[in-house]
């Protein structure tokens, strides 16, 4: 088997790359990495929150995360998640020794993307912090008119 | 040559518009500055579609709108909007752009636009977004010179999750990608122009930062 090394050498380097081309607009080219994914798997829901448990259930199942909380702001708007042994972490902390931010979240866009498709509140990932070991994602859902 | 500067340092954004026809003609002419940008490898990747219908016009205005209105609304949430408008003292003036900002109205005039340019380029070409960019301004310092405003409007092609809606509203085939709509009309508005850095804060002299002439 292939060491995981390679894989995390070469998702960084691209990322890397379109960061050199875009810089914060980086962002907005990667919002739906992750998506294939999760249309191959079954997700249940029709708020936020059911939706957000059925994709953190199909995560942890298919291991791509270990763990996750999340929290909402008292506007209902803002939600806060932490994201534990995620399989792209060594990415994040790749990119951060080379001096390039975090910004692509593929569970969190993953999330994101089913909340869109199944509740059709707008959606957003405001900013993305690595740090021991662990990710805290913040992402605005709210009624868009 | 003070003409050239003249035209370049009075062009603004207009986003608002005078509901007067604009004839084909004079979009021609702004094409035909386009078509004279530089190419690397003579690529010219560019490709322009032309916009008057309504109901396309309308489209392109939500999908802007909805994606402005999301990344301020991440913006203004999290606090690093009233971090960007600390300068701003006048609070009505404040309440009203972050409204205009997380409403997404800054980019929901290209609805309102007499007419759009949307520059598209082809991806089998060296130096697609160079070459595309430098199109672009061609064509703003054109309509300017013309007597037409204009605005470049990213917001609705920015966002994977936009761009592909705008590529199957305009029939874009794969193999092209759309760089940005142009809007254009005669102008209702006349901005003021926005602060720009000194020459001094940008200009360095033989290496990155270094400013002192040698």
């Amino acid at each position: 088997m292939i060491d995981s090394s390679y894989f995390r050498d070469i998702v960084s380097s691209l990322e890397k790359a379109l960061y050199y081309e875009r810089g914060r607009g980086a962002y907005f080219r990667g919002t739906l990495v992750g998506k294939d994914f999760i249309d191959r798997n079954p997700i249940e829901g029709r708020t936020p929150e059911e939706v957000i448990e059925s994709c953190l259930k199909v995560m942890r199942e298919n291991e791509i995360i270990k763990n996750a909380r999340y929290e909402k702001d008292q506007n209902g708007t803002l939600f806060t998640f932490e994201i534990e042994g995620c399989v792209h972490l060594s990415v994040e902390a790749k990119l951060k020794e080379d001096g390039v931010p975090a910004y692509v979240c593929p569970p969190v866009n993953i999330i994101l993307y089913k909340i869109r498709e199944r509740t059709d509140l707008a959606v957003e990932i405001a900013d993305i912090a690595v740090n021991q070991g662990k990710c805290i994602v913040r992402v605005v859902v709210f009624k868009q008119d | 040559m003070e003409d050239l500067l003249k035209t370049i340092k009075t062009r603004r954004s207009i986003r608002r518009y005078q509901e007067k026809h604009v004839p084909d003609e004079l979009l021609e002419r702004i094409i035909e500055a386009g078509r004279w940008s530089p190419s690397g490898d003579n690529g010219q990747p560019w490709r322009f579609i032309i916009v008057r219908d309504p109901e396309t016009k309308k489209a392109l205005g939500k999908i802007a709108a909805e994606g402005s209105g999301r990344r301020f609304t991440a913006e203004y949430f999290t606090g690093r909007m009233q971090e960007r408008f600390e300068g701003l003292k006048d609070p009505q003036k404040k309440e009203r752009a972050f409204k205009k900002l997380v409403s997404g109205e800054v980019s929901a005039f290209l609805a309102k636009a007499p007419v759009m340019i949307v520059v598209c380029a082809k991806l089998d070409v060296w130096d697609v977004p160079y070459d595309s960019a430098m199109a672009t301004q061609n064509m703003l310092l054109m309509a300017h010179t013309l007597g037409l405003g204009s605005c470049v409007v990213v917001a609705p092609v920015s966002d994977m999750r936009d761009d592909m809606k705008v590529m199957n509203l305009l029939k874009v085939p794969h193999g092209y990608k759309v760089i940005a709509p142009v809007a254009i009309g005669y102008p209702g508005e006349s901005p003021n122009p926005r602060p720009r850095l000194s020459l001094e804060e940008i200009t360095f002299y033989e290496e990155f930062d270094r400013r002192r002439k040698p």
